[in-house]
């Protein structure tokens, strides 16, 4: 297993693909949010190694929940999600200290393991 | 009066007046008598021809007119009377003697009316009937005393007849000087703006009226009571008294013209107030025209129901006394203002009219003002209502394009995606998945394109300044930019100007073969200022279907958008949005 991942996102549907892209390519999906307090605790509980974080979430943004979850698992890998590109959030996303930035549309188009990758050999 | 009739009437007055002289046989006289009769004559119809053209709906002038004619008439008489001379044209002289004094009833008529059609007051009125009574009894007695020369023979015996005459002489004078004190009385009673628009006309009523109680001497002395009049008297207290008499028709004149004088300060009270006059600068200017310190407008207030003074408060108008009166002010059949002012202006009442005239005129040019501008707001407001009704519907739009098509187009996508790689058995079905794959980020690619044109999600998600550097970014001509931009969330205004920065940027590309463009953003003051300003070509056209959208949106926000040609080369576009 390349690594533990906590995925937050509110459409079932969405973290029943990411999780079988994920486990396809290697990674352990120890467990889903739909909310942002979900998330928190699960974080907490888990301790994953990834934390697969979609900004709009129906409790708040995830930009908020970075430094929170942070603070909680400090050598996480905080990775934002989102249906929109990047450029639609202007400096937030820098600005919210996470790791990195998925569009979902690159997720589909099997990009996430090469970032996943990358950001741990950071 | 017209011009025509005017000169007909003075050329008539030159033949009557010479006619009568010649009737009076002249030649038998010193000059001076019929040049002083023929003066004094000319003068009132004269005078009562040009008060007659210059104000022709002032009857005064044509009972001046009146009065002149009944003067040129009687004057053949009055040198048999004084001096009892017999000679030619004996009987049409005994005839006109019978008119001495006439014109005398019309000047106190004239002041006891002035500056209407009839005299106001009751007791003036009686006092016009008396003296017309007074006089005609006086012309019976007169006709009774010269039978000899009228008829031929004594209608009465000749001493009666001298005491009628004698008698009627001293009512007809006493009658005139009761006139002249009530003129006087009614001179006193008018305030100061009655008295600067009655008073000529009034004191040479009264100085009329007055000046033949000197006379009264001679039917005195006829009676006997008292001696003959001194002989060196006679020629003294003449010239006195055709003195006043010929002061008469020019005082007049002098107060009909200055009545017109007031109404054309009127008329330049209408051009100096302005366009909408605040109630209390139009009751200032009313006052200094209409010569009535005390004037005072009050609005009529639909809301209110009531009267309101300069201050908006309710006022009640005040009952009508001696010495103020309300006059109100209609336009069509609802009130509109009420003029309180002196009672005296109601003497002058063309005066009053014109005054109500221009309150009219001003009130309801205010009320019209004021809804137009009431209306000019609202549809403003309605304006921009639409504007960001239709800005509020762009946002949902893009969320439900977000939210519902795109995030299943994403699902549809992943699930393709992970379809093909569980089918690593079967090549063809992955190649199939992975099509399916591309073509459904091809539609996902599509709604953004489609979504961001609609609302910018980055204007929601980031603000205006996030949005401009997007734009910046994205764009092929270099941009310099420059942004003053503090917390402003996501308005309508906010989006106007992310859309003028976002067409400037994309005709500068299009049209303006530009080497850079400069971008400046600032809001101070609640104002959104931008300027795009490149180095191309120039020649933007303000009237392009895009920019006058956008001109239009941005009006509709109470903004202004301007395109003007760079110096040196290039365009600058500059845009104000207020921030609501």
């Amino acid at each position: 297993m390349l690594g533990s991942v906590l995925i937050v996102d509110d459409h079932p549907g969405f973290r029943r693909e990411a999780r079988a892209i994920l486990e396809a390519d290697g990674f352990g999906v120890i467990g889903e949010a739909a909310k942002g307090t979900e998330a928190l605790q699960q974080a907490a509980r888990l301790r994953p190694d990834v934390v697969f974080l979609d900004i709009g979430l129906p409790d708040g943004s995830g930009l908020d929940l970075v430094a929170p979850i942070r603070a909680l698992v400090p050598a996480a890998v905080v990775v934002l999600v989102s249906g929109r590109p990047e450029r639609d959030y202007g400096e937030r996303v820098a600005d919210a200290g996470a790791d990195g930035f998925v569009d979902k549309a690159t997720l589909a188009q099997g990009m996430l393991a090469d970032l996943l990758d990358r950001l741990r050999n950071e | 009066m017209s011009r025509w009739t005017a000169i007909v009437v003075a050329a008539l007055a030159i033949a009557g007046g010479l006619a009568s002289e010649y009737v009076r046989q002249v030649w038998l006289q010193p000059l001076w008598v019929p040049l002083t009769d023929l003066a004094i004559g000319w003068l009132l119809v004269g005078c009562g021809l040009v008060a007659s053209v210059a104000r022709p709906n002032q009857p005064a002038g044509r009972r001046l007119v009146l009065a002149g004619f009944l003067w040129i008439v009687a004057a053949p008489r009055q040198f048999f009377a004084d001096t009892g001379q017999t000679a030619d044209f004996l009987q049409l002289t005994a005839v006109t003697f019978t008119l001495i004094g006439w014109s005398d009833v019309v000047i106190a008529f004239i002041a006891l009316s002035f500056a209407g059609r009839s005299p106001a007051r009751r007791r003036d009125r009686v006092m016009v009937g008396v003296l017309v009574a007074v006089f005609a009894s006086q012309t019976v007695a007169r006709i009774l005393g010269r039978g000899p020369e009228i008829f031929g023979t004594d209608l009465v015996d000749p001493d009666l007849a001298a005491v009628l005459v004698a008698l009627t002489d001293i009512a007809r004078i006493c009658a005139l000087a009761v006139a002249g004190v009530l003129i006087v009385l009614r001179w006193l009673a008018v305030t100061r703006p009655g008295r600067h628009l009655l008073g000529p006309v009034l004191l040479a009523g009264a100085a009329s009226a007055l000046a033949p109680l000197y006379s009264l001497w001679y039917p005195f002395s006829q009676l006997g009571v008292i001696a003959p009049v001194p002989e060196n008297l006679a020629v003294p207290s003449f010239w006195v008294t055709n003195a006043i008499r010929a002061l008469v028709p020019i005082g007049m004149l002098a107060g009909i013209l200055r009545q017109r004088a007031s109404r054309s300060a009127v008329a330049d009270a209408i051009a100096s107030v302005g366009p909408a006059p605040s109630p209390s600068a139009l009751a200032e200017v009313l006052a200094q025209a209409l010569r009535d310190p005390s004037l005072r407008v009050l609005t009529w207030d639909e809301s209110v129901g009531a009267y309101v003074d300069e201050k908006g408060r309710a006022t009640p108008l005040p009952a009508s006394d001696a010495n103020i009166q309300a006059t109100i002010v209609t336009g069509g059949d609802r009130p509109l203002a009420a003029l309180v002012h002196d009672r005296a202006l109601g003497e002058d009442p063309a005066l009053l009219a014109a005054g109500v005239a221009v309150t009219r005129l001003v009130v309801d040019n205010t009320r019209l003002s004021r809804e137009l501008r009431q209306q000019l707001d609202e549809v403003r407001q309605s304006r921009a209502r639409i504007v960001e009704a239709g800005d509020a519907e762009r946002r949902r739009i893009e969320r439900d394009l977000h939210d519902g098509v795109q995030q299943r187009l994403l699902a549809l996508a992943l699930a393709l995606r992970g379809a093909e790689g569980r089918s690593t058995g079967d090549p063809e079905a992955a190649e199939a998945l992975r099509l399916g794959t591309v073509e459904a980020l091809g539609v996902v690619e599509d709604v953004r394109e489609l979504a961001q044109g609609i609302h910018p999600a980055v204007l929601s998600e980031a603000g205006l300044g996030a949005a401009l550097r997007s734009l910046a970014d994205r764009s092929p001509v270099p941009v310099d930019l420059s942004l003053e931009l503090d917390g402003l969330g996501s308005s309508s205004a906010v989006a106007a100007a992310y859309f003028v920065a976002s067409e400037a940027l994309a005709n500068v590309v299009k049209h303006a073969a530009a080497g850079s463009v400069r971008l400046v953003a600032s809001d101070h003051d609640a104002r959104i200022k931008l300027v795009i300003e490149d180095d191309g070509a120039g020649g933007a056209a303000p009237a392009g279907a895009g920019l006058r959208g956008l001109a239009d949106r941005v009006a509709a926000l109470g903004g202004a958008l301007t395109v003007d040609e760079r110096p040196g080369g290039g365009t600058i576009l500059a845009a104000t949005i207020p921030i609501e």
